[in-house]
């Protein structure tokens, strides 16, 4: 899984090595992605849209249906109530009149006698009915048409009694007549100064269930319609129409708006049926309903539009006028806000979109690949590759990824030379301990062989340990002839070179004083006056010096400040030389240097030391001391000197934790037994 | 003739086919006594019959050129009386002594027991068929 | 704990098995203290237990009243070794070359190979009494043989 995981990010990332690469791998499929949601989502805001405009419409034009119907129904109410009147033989020219007044829709009312039935009237038949529409209007005799008509004249009411016959092959008249029953009738003009539009309805009235004549209403179809028009016009003013038809199609009244409007106006309006909508039925089958039709189907002659959407909402009037309330709009401007709201969508989510893309591809160049790039930068320089830097295109970068890049180069620059620094250090202190080296060999070298000095009466042990490269102690031993040997022990104040430096000296000096002097402590006093006459810096060296006679055992000795030796017998017993105490040499002019003798016996041995030894100090401050080095000699009786030295080297080691502050030297000289 | 196992120098494991002998010094030179090895190697040489002599030096740090002295008397002896022997478990210092001084070609050394019996079957087959 | 320092003695021993073996343990713990490689001791002290087994048996003869001179200069770069005995001597040419074959039986050549093989030179003084043995650690061979020039 993690080897998946890697193998995807170098994948990822070696994709970001162009724009265009980052482009296409980056945004394309999440601009796919946004592009089917959006596309999803407008499609199904527009069907929403559709539905809630289809509904809103609908409701829209069934109220206004409603309230048409409302208002018709109210009148043929009050029609139904003169209509009663009249068959019950009451003057309703009053009625009739106030109706008119009263009401903006009516246009004029009418009032039709049947010939025949004024035939018997004059007969005699029916001698109480008064063919008197208002009372005492008529005294004449009764003639053979009679109609009564008001119509409404500006505020006026005029009324008019007409005795011509031109009403009864009216179609009005006619068709009432055989039907018995109201009729409607289509709309048409009034033809005058008013040019009203007017639909009639015609009610027959009856006088002892003999037809006696019709009422016929006129109704404006201009204020009938415009004010409920009103209400669902603002549901949409441009490109659109309402319209008024009749059971059978005919444009009753219509109102229209626009290049559209007009073109379904002209086209409801056409008296051809055949020219007509086709889908016309559906619009006067008396149901409630919408459809909708390509602009390109209805309209072939206008490919301008063809492609627009018109929607028809319809609904029937009730109250038997079988009049249908049609709205017709293009779907464009229904939709045309909803429309703009997904436009805005879609430009709102573009520019999101964009912005985005903008900014991840800022910040990928700007931060993202700048990381990468101090990141692997750093990853070079941790692996010891020093000539490394982020490239100079992030280090101008104008945001903290190019402060970033820049420190790093100016830190990488500082590692390489600080390490260069340190490399010259380094090898300065390889050059100095190369040195160190060669110095402690040399100073090796000046510390004699045992083997050179041939002897086979006495055994020597010596340990020469310098702390630091060369040492201040030393420990010198030479014949002078087959039986006498010098042999000493010194240690030039201070540690390393600068006590190395007179050590060799004081070597020297002691060496060739003893060719000139013949005893110790003569040698010393030589030996101080010529270190002390040069010692500007006032280094000093304690001595230790004895001439030892290798076949008597004679033992002459000068102590020049230095510890004192020990004397160790075969049996272990341990004793100080501490008799002889001169001051230490190559500071003070004129000063004399005792010798003394004693006697090493057979079996005996002399142990010289430094006071690395006893000054050797613990962890916690103390130091070994003399008594502990004296403990350690005691075991000379039972051991090999060789055996008790490196004991007490290892318990010296073990005390100091091996951390020892001095140099160490250790001269051991055993005078054999002759009977071993 | 002793039975016992521990000897001052060496240890013996008898078996029916063979006696191992382990050598138990680590520095086997002349203080350390080849003398005494050379003693009571002959004792364990006069039981052998005819088993084989196997000698395991895996303990052994030091073999000096007395002890190296011993070993090709040791051979020799074999060859004269008869029996049949090998050495193994050399510390790779002491086998480097021993290829110094031209003695791994002479002597019958392998690195384990069995080996040691291996090469011996393999041996009398090819005399056998010879 | 390896330690810089110079060791040097002289030891006169016993000629007895014991002396010898405390003689050499001895030094090999010198060698350790100084940081010698444990391929180098172990040679070394192979070489050690030829010369001084050489000494005790052919020298002295095994005789217990006679002694070994033991000098001995060790540093972390050198080994100076000198064993002494109080023999007759011998002739270290005289010695057969253990790597032939006709003298596989030869018990003498064997140890002075062996000491030959380990230690970087040596050399028989004073009618072979007296024996010189040098050692340089074993990386080492190269820088030395350049010190010696």
């Amino acid at each position: 899984m993690r080897s998946f995981y890697s193998k995807l990010s170098i994948w990822f990332s070696s994709c970001f090595k162009t724009r265009m690469h980052m482009a296409f791998v980056l945004l394309i499929p999440i601009l796919t992605v946004n592009v089917i949601l959006l596309y999803y989502y407008t499609e199904k805001e527009k069907e929403n849209g559709l539905n809630n405009a289809r509904a809103a419409s609908t409701a829209a034009v069934i109220d206004a249906a409603s309230e048409i119907h409302n208002d018709v129904d109210k009148i043929i109410k009050e029609i139904r109530y003169v209509v009663s009147l009249l068959e019950m033989n009451v003057y309703v020219s009053q009625q009739i009149k106030e109706l008119i007044w009263t009401d903006p829709s009516i246009h004029a009312i009418t009032v039709a006698y049947e010939p025949d039935f004024l035939k018997r009237i004059k007969k005699g038949e029916f001698p109480e009915y008064t063919v008197n529409v208002s009372e005492g209007a008529y005294s004449e005799e009764i003639s053979d048409y009679f109609q009564f008509h008001a119509w409404k004249n500006n505020d006026e009411v005029p009324e008019e009694i007409s005795k011509e016959k031109d009403y009864i092959s009216a179609n009005w008249y006619v068709q009432t007549k055989k039907t018995k029953s109201e009729i409607w009738s289509d709309s048409f003009k009034t033809n005058d100064d008013n040019d009203l539009t007017i639909s009639r309805c015609s009610f027959p009235f009856f006088y002892k269930n003999v037809f006696v004549g019709v009422v016929a209403i006129d109704f404006d179809m201009n204020i009938l319609f415009s004010e409920h028009a009103v209400n669902i016009s603002r549901f949409l003013t441009v490109e659109s129409g309402t319209f008024l038809i009749s059971s059978t199609g005919d444009l009753l009244f219509g109102h229209a708006q626009g290049e559209m409007g007009n073109h379904i106006y002209s086209r409801f309006a056409n008296k051809n049926r055949q020219k007509n909508f086709p889908f016309i039925r559906s619009l006067t089958s008396g149901k409630t309903g919408t459809l909708s039709r390509k602009s390109i189907d209805l309209f072939p002659n206008d490919p301008k539009n063809g492609n627009r959407i018109i929607w028809f909402v319809y609904s029937p009037i009730e109250s038997g006028t079988d009049w249908t309330l049609v709205k017709c709009f293009t779907e464009d401007r229904v939709m045309f806000v909803l429309h703009q709201y997904l436009f805005m969508v879609w430009f709102w989510s573009g520019l999101t979109f964009l912005l985005l893309s903008f900014f991840v591809v800022v910040l990928m160049f700007n931060i993202y690949r700048p990381i990468m790039a101090v990141s692997a930068a750093a990853q070079w320089a941790a692996d010891g590759n020093l000539d490394v830097s982020v490239p100079l295109q992030y280090e101008l970068l104008n945001n903290p990824m190019g402060k970033l890049s820049a420190n790093f180069n100016v830190m990488i620059n500082m590692l390489k030379k600080t390490l260069k620094l340190k490399v010259e250090e380094e090898a300065k202190n390889q050059l100095t301990a190369a040195q160190l080296e060669t110095a402690k060999d040399l100073q090796f070298s000046l510390i004699p062989n045992i083997e050179d000095l041939n002897l086979e009466s006495v055994e020597l042990y010596t340990y020469y340990s310098p702390v630091h490269y060369v040492a201040g102690d030393f420990y010198d031993c030479w014949k002078i002839n087959d039986d006498q040997m010098y042999f000493l022990i010194a240690d030039v104040c201070g540690k390393g070179v600068p006590a190395a430096m007179l050590m060799a000296l004081a070597r020297m000096l002691i060496r060739m004083a003893s060719n000139v002097e013949s005893s110790p402590g003569q040698i010393l006093e030589m030996v101080n006056s010529t270190i002390q006459a040069i010692n500007r810096k006032k280094l000093f060296v304690t001595v230790f010096l004895a001439l030892f006679n290798l076949r008597t055992g004679e033992l002459q000795y000068c102590n020049g400040g230095h510890v004192y030796p020990l004397i160790i017998s075969s049996k272990g017993i341990v004793k100080k030389l501490d008799d002889n105490k001169n001051l230490l040499v190559g500071i003070f002019d004129n000063k004399t240097y005792n010798t003394r003798t004693i006697n090493l016996n057979e079996g005996e041995t002399i142990l010289l030391y430094t006071d690395g030894i006893t000054e050797a100090a613990s962890k916690d401050g103390q130091t070994f001391g003399e008594a502990q080095l004296i403990e350690h000699c005691r075991s000379f009786s039972e051991k090999d000197p060789e055996d008790v030295i490196a004991e007490l080297i290892d318990h010296l080691y073990l005390y100091t934790n091996n951390k020892r502050q001095d140099d160490i030297t250790i001269f051991a000289l055993r005078r054999l037994e002759n009977n071993r | 003739m002793q039975n016992h196992d521990y000897f001052k120098t060496i240890k013996v494991e008898r078996e029916d086919s063979r006696i191992i002998v382990y050598c138990i010094q680590k520095i086997v030179d002349l203080e350390n006594g080849v003398l005494y090895w050379e003693v009571e190697m002959e004792q364990v040489l006069e039981e052998l019959g005819n088993r084989i002599l196997i000698v395991d030096f895996s303990g052994v740090d030091i073999l000096a050129s007395a002890a190296l002295q011993f070993l090709i008397r040791l051979l020799f002896c074999s060859k004269e009386k008869g029996f049949k022997f090998g050495l193994c478990g050399f510390q790779p210092n002491v086998l480097r002594t021993l290829k110094n001084t031209c003695l791994t070609d002479l002597l019958p050394i392998a690195k384990s027991a069995d080996e040691i019996i291996s090469n011996i079957n393999k041996r009398n087959i090819n005399e056998a068929e010879k | 704990m390896t330690q810089s320092a110079k060791i040097s003695y002289n030891r006169i021993l016993e000629n007895r098995p014991k002396a010898i073996e405390g003689a050499i343990r001895q030094f090999i713990h010198w060698m350790e203290l100084l940081g010698w490689s444990p391929k180098d001791i172990y040679s070394t002290h192979v070489a050690l237990i030829e010369a001084l087994n050489n000494a005790y048996e052919h020298g002295n003869k095994s005789d217990q009243y006679k002694k070994i001179f033991f000098y001995g200069t060790l540093t972390a770069d050198e080994i100076s070794l000198r064993i002494c005995d109080e023999g007759r001597g011998f002739s270290p040419q005289a010695v057969p070359d253990p790597t032939d074959r006709k003298n596989v039986l030869n018990p003498r050549g064997r140890g002075l190979f062996l000491m030959k093989k380990c230690m970087y030179s040596i050399q028989y003084k004073a009618s072979g009494t007296e024996l010189f043995m040098k050692k340089y650690p074993s990386a080492d061979q190269d820088h030395q043989a350049k010190k010696e020039l």
